[in-house]
């Protein structure tokens, strides 16, 4: 995993190298790549100005990989961002995961770009024709929904119980996949046809409606 | 001492200061002395170089030598 603050984000082709070297398992490399675009509600962009927290940033940045780590199991990560003055069409936010296969990568990609975006004490300030203003941006958005009770469900194409979590869009440390009365482990395959509860991790604490 | 960064130091107009409290204050009454009692809703704040969590603002104790970092919302990317 790394994280770092740069003047200059990396090449791809050197990001893809680091991560593809990972592991043998590596089966997708996934990539975020942010740039700064030329026109900002209606105005024409001059450059933005990237402004971090030194020795903090880093740490909430490798954080976050650590995290899509415990969530998504990504097998590498890394995240490269920008500080100082980035002209138009200047790459500024590098997001990269390594992983088994293409859709915890998806996921996990998706995740990290709006955290980064969210929690690094990182800001900009965007210079346009008629002068400069710091950008800050709305809440975060969560999941769709946080299920509040037992779903039960057949499911309809053979899958790991991770991908079915995942793919449902719920928080992967929110809920468990059980069947036949046990909770089903992240990697084990279910088949078609076969019927499921999907519960709060809450639920299953407190032993309610179960 | 406490740091300022991005628009609340432009707006604050200084980088760093060094404040005195009173023997067991806390982050919030800190908070409450540089923003005059109207501290903004949304901030981040670090103490000692480690992220402060919403809920433990009111709670933590400062110490001499402590290092306060009030930051604007993150708005990278």
């Amino acid at each position: 995993m790394r994280a770092e603050l740069v003047e200059r984000i990396s090449a791809l082709d050197r990001v893809v190298e680091e991560l593809r070297k990972a592991s043998e398992n590596v089966g997708a490399i996934c990539i975020f790549l942010g740039v700064v675009r030329g026109t900002s509600k209606g105005k024409r962009v001059l450059r933005l100005e990237y402004e971090a927290h030194g020795e903090l940033a880093p740490k909430v940045l490798l954080k976050l990989l650590e995290d899509a780590r415990t969530r998504y199991h990504i097998l590498d990560g890394t995240i490269e961002h920008k500080v100082g003055t980035a002209g138009v069409g200047e790459p500024v936010m590098c997001v990269a995961v390594a992983s088994e296969h293409r859709l915890e990568g998806f996921r996990a990609l998706m995740e990290l770009v709006d955290r980064v975006k969210q929690e690094a004490p990182i800001w900009k300030k965007e210079i346009t024709e008629e002068g400069g203003r710091w950008v800050e941006e709305e809440g975060p958005p969560g999941p769709l929904i946080r299920l509040k009770g037992v779903l039960e469900a057949e499911v309809n194409v053979n899958v790991c119980a991770r991908e079915l979590i995942v793919r449902l869009g719920l928080p992967p440390d929110e809920v468990l996949v059980m069947k036949e009365g046990r909770v089903v482990k992240g990697h084990e395959e279910l088949r078609k046809g076969e019927l499921v509860k999907i519960v709060p991790v809450g639920l299953l604490l407190t032993g309610g409606g179960l | 001492m406490v740091r300022f960064f991005a628009r609340l130091r432009e707006e604050l107009g200084v980088d760093e200061e060094v404040l005195e409290l009173g023997d067991g204050a806390t982050l919030a009454e800190l908070l409450d002395l540089v923003f005059k009692g109207r501290r903004p809703r949304a901030l981040l704040v670090a103490l000692n170089n480690e992220l402060v969590r919403d809920g433990s603002i009111e709670e933590l104790r400062l110490a001499d030598g402590d290092v306060v970092d009030i930051m604007p919302p993150a708005s990278g990317g």
